[in-house]
């Protein structure tokens, strides 16, 4: 496996700066990823982080509009947020750079909001969550899941919010406030990567983002997710062709000794079509016309999650208790050291794959720094590398139980 | 003082180089196309036929097929297969567009030897077994009752069908019946014909070691290959239509607009390219900017050109409040009917040239983006040239020229209005 190579500072505002060379691309990438995300939503008021991500778009301080001056840079640009991070990034060519520095840091020191811009972006939000969540089959399975599997714990809502009604109420006050506490130099981690040089970007960074005051990094805490002790279950009812289960389990956060036996146990039930749920539940017993198994990977404790389709022939009781006999499978018998090597290749070939991407490794290293180390990129590997047979029995055993598990149905109207 | 006002000095693309692949024969003829570049240690191999949706006699013949490639030898069964691939961390998959299929090898370099072989073996060998066959064909068409229940997959089959017609190759699509009456005699016969002995060229990308051009002719340098038999049909005059697909219970409705016209070897072809990413092709275009930054409808709105072998078409795409489905329609419109009127003013469209060229560039980094990239200039018999001539109109083509192109192919008289979703109130 390559390494990714990296040089660190940090500002005296507190910015963590990291710059990764590659100068076998014509391209840079600037990738900004702040610490916060709807975790740290207040709970009356959810969706905020990602409504805010909008707004980072609607012109800042000294710049009316943002994206105009990067694409005649012949830049482009996205961002996304989730329940623990916001990033935003731009790629363009290397020797552009400087746009890159001028526009990111212009709105780390002052946005520009406007009513209407918030107006605007409250319209588009909702048609987001319209297209996303309401207008697919399915699509709500996340809105229904968190808050079944989460009483405490702010992972209770999903980041797009919990209702419209909570984005329609968003004020310009809850702006700036959220703004001032979160959009902070030292609550964010930037990576520089591509055709670069080191010494130009800790030129171009004192230039542009020192002069930003430093401000405080905002303290954080959240309730704990007290332990659950017995089986939930929602069942609802849609017009959806296919029944469908969600069985959810409570797990570790990301940087957790346990994460990487999780994250393999995942792979040996779904990943790729020699995997177990795939070749006992779809193609041997057709009980489902597809399912797949995950880890959402997020920073606190999370959830492990398998779902998956019920095929028309199948009834819902005898496909969820297919699924339960597979994880009974592995409470008693090991698995094989091959077929632990098969999940193991393919984790590391998979890295390999999208580390192709110059902007997979900027974002890998920021959201690595955020989580305590942009190190760990490159040894992360090796604690999955550790992982045994007797790891991922002892875990089926403790975790993936019904006392541990929510579990979410939906039945098919029946005139549908 | 910093002046924070003032944009830093940029410079503007003057050219993108794209490497060309180097041309490798095996024994049998087969034509390989090698880029041999990048950082990462790993190889994809693609094997390119002549057997898209278009060539096969009805829908699901192409596709069904395709799917199967990987569903058992006479030595190895689909999940052996399986296991023999996920074991190594490669992916065996198989593609379908219109003109063409392909069956693709994504591996780390280090175990093409052990990985090439299934690849071989696959192509070579498909049994098509009664079991595979209906296990697959009765997933497909459960999967697609549950696409029937999206607007956009709704709307992308009533477009298909507006512009082309629905029985034409370009136009048709699968209806939930046609999954039963799929016989194996058409697959192994589209196989056979198609597939088999059917490989137009190979391409070969990635961290690539001396020993792969030969490693490609110990797997497929001794298959018999046949003369290539291209389909070829007539594309109709375009026939402009209003079309509406019913989703009572949408709460977005899609919208599709658009013409048929040609693909990318026609002269008019890039100009159309630049004034549909004026349109709609790019964060800050004239649909984005009106229908979601100004009105707020959308959660995003795109324009663009399509190419297929033997034609081409514009589409304007979106996904918008079912209430509101009129009036986006008609700022639609409102917008196309400007770049009629109006040139484009230079300031805007000195961004569009620099914006496009930054994502060509973009494109072509790394060797998976450019054996992509000669994937696509292969199936029009296009050379580099091509490439060249794609970055100097994208530099020069001028405002009266676009306004022109405008005029010629923009009119809303050709234009087919597809919506899917929840029925307009007028």
């Amino acid at each position: 496996m390559g390494r990714i190579d990296f040089e660190r500072f940090t500002l005296d505002n507190g910015l963590r700066v990291i710059v990764h060379k590659d100068t076998s691309t014509p391209l840079a990438c600037l990738n900004i990823m702040y610490d916060v995300g709807s975790r740290d939503e207040d709970p009356d008021r959810t969706g905020f982080a990602h409504l805010f991500e909008h707004l980072m778009f609607g012109g800042s301080a000294n710049i009316p509009s943002y994206d105009a001056p990067l694409q005649m840079a012949s830049g482009s640009n996205n961002a996304f947020t989730s329940t623990d991070i916001t990033n935003y990034y731009i790629t363009l060519p290397a020797e552009n750079l400087e746009t890159a520095f001028w526009l990111e840091s212009d709105r780390m020191l002052n946005l520009a909001f406007t009513d209407k811009s918030l107006e605007v972006q409250r319209n588009v939000v909702i048609e987001e969550f319209r297209q996303r969540y309401l207008n697919q089959p399915y699509g709500d399975a996340w809105l229904l899941m968190r808050p079944l599997a989460f009483k405490e714990h702010p992972y209770n809502w999903a980041t797009i919010g919990k209702e419209e009604k909570h984005i329609e109420e968003a004020t310009m006050a809850d702006v700036r406030a959220f703004f001032n506490t979160h959009y902070k130099p030292k609550n964010a981690v930037m990576v520089v990567a591509g055709n670069v040089e080191v010494v130009a970007i800790k030129e171009l960074s004192e230039k542009w983002f020192a002069p930003i005051i430093k401000g405080e990094k905002p303290k954080r805490n959240l309730k704990p997710e007290p332990k659950q002790t017995e089986p939930r279950r929602l069942q609802v009812t849609r017009p959806v062709p296919l029944d469908a289960i969600y069985i959810s389990f409570h797990m570790c956060g990301k940087t957790d000794d346990d994460y990487p036996a999780w994250d393999l146990l995942s792979d040996i039930l779904g990943r790729g079509d020699s995997s177990r749920l795939y070749q006992k539940l779809v193609k041997e017993k057709r009980l489902f016309t597809a399912i797949g198994v995950f880890t959402m990977g997020e920073r606190d404790p999370s959830l492990f999650s398998i779902a998956g389709h019920i095929s028309q022939d199948a009834s819902l009781e005898e496909a969820e208790a297919a699924i339960w006999e597979e994880i009974d499978h592995l409470k008693t018998e090991l698995v094989a050291e091959s077929e632990l090597e098969k999940v193991k290749n393919q984790l590391n070939a998979n890295n390999e794959f999208a580390e192709m991407e110059l902007l997979n490794r900027a974002i890998g290293l920021a959201y690595h720094e955020i989580n305590g180390d942009a190190e760990t990129i490159n040894t992360e590997m090796e604690e999955y590398m550790k992982v045994t047979p007797e790891d991922l029995k002892q875990l089926v055993n403790a975790s993936v139980t019904k006392d541990n598990s929510s579990t979410l149905i939906y039945k098919r109207e029946t005139n549908a | 003082m910093l002046d924070r006002a003032t944009a830093p000095q940029f410079g503007t693309i003057k050219d993108v180089s794209l490497i060309e692949p180097t041309i490798h024969h095996l024994d049998n003829g087969i034509p390989v196309f090698s880029v041999n570049t990048g950082t990462q240690e790993v190889t994809k191999v693609e094997l390119v036929f002549d057997a898209g949706t278009a060539t096969a006699s009805r829908t699901l013949v192409a596709s069904t097929t395709t799917k199967l490639l990987t569903s058992g030898t006479s030595n190895k069964t689909a999940a052996e297969i399986a296991e023999s691939v996920d074991f190594f961390g490669a992916y065996l998959q198989a593609e379908t567009s219109h003109d063409d299929c392909s069956l693709n090898l994504f591996t780390l370099s280090k175990y093409l030897p052990q990985t090439l072989p299934i690849l071989a073996e696959v192509y070579t060998d498909v049994v098509f077994s009664e079991k595979e066959i209906t296990t697959h064909l009765s997933q497909s068409q459960q999967q697609m009752l549950v696409n029937r229940e999206k607007v956009s997959y709704l709307g992308a089959k009533a477009f298909a069908a507006a512009m082309f017609g629905k029985h034409h190759p370009y136009g048709r699509s699968a209806s939930v019946a046609d999954y039963d009456s799929i016989t194996r005699n058409e697959l192994v016969g589209f196989y056979q014909n198609h597939v088999k002995g059917g490989v137009k060229h190979i391409i070969v990308a990635g961290k690539l070691s001396k020993n792969t051009i030969a490693q490609l002719n110990d797997a497929f340098g001794n298959t018999k290959q046949k003369e290539p038999s291209p389909s070829s049909f007539d594309i109709g005059p375009n026939t402009p239509t209003t079309v509406h697909a019913e989703k009572a219970d949408a709460v977005q409705n899609s919208i599709k607009i658009g013409r048929v016209l040609f693909n990318r070897k026609h002269p008019d072809f890039i100009g159309l390219q630049v004034l549909t990413t004026v349109l709609g092709g790019y964060f800050g275009s004239r649909l984005m900017t009106n229908i979601r930054e100004d009105k707020g409808y959308t959660y995003g709105i795109g324009s663009g050109m399509v190419s297929m072998k033997n034609s081409g078409y514009l589409s304007i795409s979106t996904e918008v409040g079912a209430d509101v489905c009129q009036a986006a329609v008609d700022e639609i419109f409102k917008e196309i009917g400007l770049l009629r009127k109006e040139h484009i003013p230079i300031g805007e469209l000195e961004l569009v040239r620099n914006y496009m060229l930054g994502s060509i560039l973009k494109s072509v980094d790394g060797p998976f983006a450019i054996a992509d990239k000669w994937k696509t200039y292969l199936r029009y018999e296009m050379g580099i040239n091509s490439h060249h001539n794609l970055i100097h109109q994208i530099q020069t083509i001028t405002p009266e020229r676009l306004r022109d192109l405008a005029n010629t192919y923009l009119q809303r008289d050709d234009m087919a209005v597809v919506t899917a979703g929840k029925a307009m109130q007028d």
